[in-house]
């Protein structure tokens, strides 16, 4: 079912929270009155507040996302959603404001338009919450949402092919989707661990393309994700649920990405290897964030291009490209207090400077030969002073 | 000259549109709209172009954060921002579509400029998609998000132009070919249900679409036999209009489309039935594959269908009556 279908076809807005029940439409309401100008209370604040918070926990939970670091989303020096024993503060709260911002500022024209022409748009502010979150999921953690895109394109390339079936859940593949080899066998069904005992074999093959190759070089590891499928059923499996295989396989990848993205930053190697907590503040507005994050796409867009018309041999392009994805990610999911943009220029000065014994590690993990890693280094830092150059004025000008 | 200050920018457009939005003037490109006809679905329109004989070029657009090669960004900070101007799906539509009352903004003349340029583009295949674009392009939550709202909206919009009727017109067997062999085949006992022969090419330019006033074909009440709708190759969406017969008793039911085997493909949720009522429906091509199908009325409690009318969906192996629908220069 698609995300529109679902949220535009809610029946009863009403939400609960706690013991508090909310009225219709408290959104569309909150627009209205936005709309007319007048100024907000607290009293005509604290329940839109209080629905706001509540249709935001529960997007995050049905994502996945509530059991996660909140730096996956961008909020930082938090380690769990809520502090225990505390209210109106946490990192839940700081989501929220910027939620809020998000919808209610950045969006009021549109919501207000809509309001023209339709008596309720409670759906349409649900539609913005997934937004927000799909949006803040893949700038600031790249690697999962790469590794869920992947996974759930080849899922649905198999159901497509008529390998797979949905059993139940969501048809458009979700957390809650449960999947069948056969319409009718609903067990055994493989749990969480089981399946974790399998996907590590299956990341020797796919990584690093798992999470470098991008655009329409992504088909090739989706099929060939989707071909490790029926190792389930040669396990024994009948089903299984589609958010106890993108949790293990989200997990293995990180393990060894973030080895690697640490090892190469010389720092030490986390022992869980999954959802470590992180705790480096960077306090930054919010305007600084856009133009950070509009200089940053750009950059990596411009070296991207500047990669595909090099004149080079097609191996070193390869080479090139899946080491300048690693870069990219690794300056994404960085939290520390230099900008992604600027981290960028850093890492590659670094890789330059230094002769890391982690860069042995790197090489194997990114399938590249050892020796060429220097050189490599050196084309891409080129290439980005060269985009760094160009964007100068650029990005102001975009931007109105 | 343009100024470097984004406020001094700004101020001239949110002026022009508060005075449009204020003096109720006609439709002119640059100005958004909502559409009546699309406000099930989470867009707006933003008019590129008009041709001689006053039609408006639009494209649909949304605040949904995927941005891909065939679209245009309009940033927050950006007159009418956040929004993607979805420059792959533009069409011709009617001024009679955009009530004045249901102006919601205006774009900056620069981000209107920009995606004229991309239809030309995309018309003319000369797109050279930047890679985050085509990164864009390969998600599967930006393929589902374009199949599901602004191609809906695109079908919708077409659907509503206001030359459709669902009574036959003297027009009836003057430039279609396929209407007349719909006028021959018989469908219906409870229902009519005229078809649309739609298009939306997700594909690549050139837009194109066949006016109403060509395709709209009525089939007469308590015919028989069966109907065959003969769908372009490209198309990814079926149009289908159902009018619920004055014989139909008010009451709760719903729509259902079943394939050869009987089998439900399609149905709506519950909803009321009034005599007299249109409803229009976009299914995907996908769901309708060529074959034979039945659509049918049947009531929310249960029992006998109310209506049923058989139809034979095919490829048809030409398009006639396809139009150029490139926007001028």
């Amino acid at each position: 079912m698609s995300a529109v279908r679902s949220f535009w076809g809610r029946k009863k807005p009403t939400l609960r929270e706690d013991s508090h029940t909310f009225t219709e439409h408290v959104f569309t309401e909150h627009v209205r009155l936005l709309a007319g100008g007048r100024p907000l209370d607290e009293g005509s604040l604290a329940p839109l507040w209080s629905a706001l918070r509540a249709a935001l926990r529960g997007e995050l939970l049905r994502r996945g996302l509530w059991e996660s670091p909140p730096a996956y989303l961008g909020i930082y020096g938090w380690d769990t959603w809520e502090a225990p024993g505390e209210t109106g503060q946490g990192a839940l709260e700081e989501l929220l404001f910027e939620c809020y911002s998000y919808i209610f500022v950045q969006r009021l024209r549109g919501l207000q338009a809509q309001l023209a022409v339709k008596p309720n748009i409670d759906g349409l502010v649900f539609l913005n919450i997934r937004h927000f979150l799909h949006e803040r999921q893949r700038e600031h953690d790249p690697l999962g949402s790469q590794v869920f895109e992947v996974l759930r394109s080849a899922v649905r390339l198999a159901i497509a092919e008529g390998t797979l079936h949905v059993l139940s859940g969501d048809e458009g593949v979700r957390n809650d989707t449960v999947l069948g080899f056969s319409p009718e066998a609903r067990s055994p069904v493989a749990s969480r661990e089981e399946i974790a005992a399998l996907v590590p074999s299956w990341n020797d093959d796919l990584l690093p393309d798992l999470v470098t190759l991008r655009g329409q070089r992504q088909e090739e590891v989706v099929r060939r994700l989707r071909e490790r499928l029926p190792d389930l059923r040669r396990e024994g499996f009948a089903a299984f649920s589609f958010k106890d295989l993108i949790g293990p396989l989200k997990v293995d990848v990180r393990k060894r990405w973030v080895a690697i993205l640490d090892q190469s930053q010389g720092e030490a190697v986390p022992q869980d290897g999954g959802e470590e907590g992180r705790s480096r503040v960077r306090v930054v507005s919010p305007d600084q964030q856009v133009e950070e994050r509009q200089l940053f796409r750009w950059l990596v867009d411009c070296v991207l291009t500047g990669l595909k018309n090099l004149d080079t041999g097609e191996k070193t392009r390869e080479y090139l490209m899946t080491l300048w994805q690693f870069v990219r990610l690794q300056a994404s999911e960085g939290e520390g207090i230099v900008a992604p943009d600027s981290r960028l220029g850093q890492l590659l000065r670094e890789a330059r400077d230094e002769e890391r014994p982690s860069m042995r590690r790197l090489a194997e993990q990114l399938r590249i030969p050892r020796e060429r890693l220097p050189g490599l280094y050196e084309t891409l830092g080129s290439l980005l002073e060269r985009c760094r150059a160009a964007s100068v004025g650029r990005i102001a000008v975009r931007s109105f | 000259m343009p100024t470097d200050d984004p406020r001094e920018r700004l101020l001239p457009s949110a002026a022009r549109a508060r005075a449009r939005a204020l003096s109720g003037g006609p439709p002119e490109p640059g100005d958004l709209f909502v559409l009546r006809a699309t406000a099930d679905l989470p867009v707006e329109w933003a008019i590129l172009d008009r041709r001689p004989g006053g039609e408006l070029l639009a494209v649909p657009a949304d605040a949904s954060p995927f941005a891909g090669s065939a679209d245009v960004e309009v940033p927050a900070t950006a007159p009418g921002g956040p929004l993607c101007l979805r420059c792959r799906l533009g069409v011709w539509l009617s001024p009679g579509l955009f009530e004045p009352g249901l102006r919601s903004g205006t774009l900056a003349p620069e981000t209107v400029a920009e995606a004229r340029q991309q239809v030309r583009r995309l018309e003319a295949g000369a797109l050279e998609p930047s890679p985050l674009a085509e990164e864009i392009d390969a998600d599967s939550e930006y393929r589902d998000w374009i199949r599901e709202v602004p191609e809906r909206a695109r079908a919708l919009a077409l659907a509503a132009r206001p030359a459709a009727s669902r009574k036959p017109h003297p027009w009836f067997g003057a430039g279609y070919p396929l209407a007349a062999t719909f006028a021959l085949l018989a469908i219906g006992l409870g229902i009519w249900v005229a078809m649309l022969r739609h298009e939306v090419d997700r594909r690549s330019m050139p837009i194109f679409d066949v006016p109403s006033r060509n395709n709209s074909i009525v089939l007469g009440e308590r015919t028989r036999g069966r109907s065959v709708l003969e769908v372009p190759p490209e198309a990814s969406y079926v149009l289908l209009f159902l009018f619920v017969d004055s014989a139909i008793p008010p009451q709760v039911g719903r729509f259902e489309i079943l394939n050869a085997k009987r089998r439900i493909v399609w149905h709506t949720d519950p909803m009321p039935l009034t005599p007299e009522s249109e409803h229009w429906l976009a299914v995907e091509r996908s769901r309708l594959p060529d074959g034979e199908y039945s659509i049918r009325i049947v009531p929310a409690a249960g029992g006998h269908s109310l209506a049923e009318s058989k139809v034979g969906i095919e490829t048809a192996k030409e398009l006639p009556g396809k139009r150029d629908f490139s926007p001028g220069p």
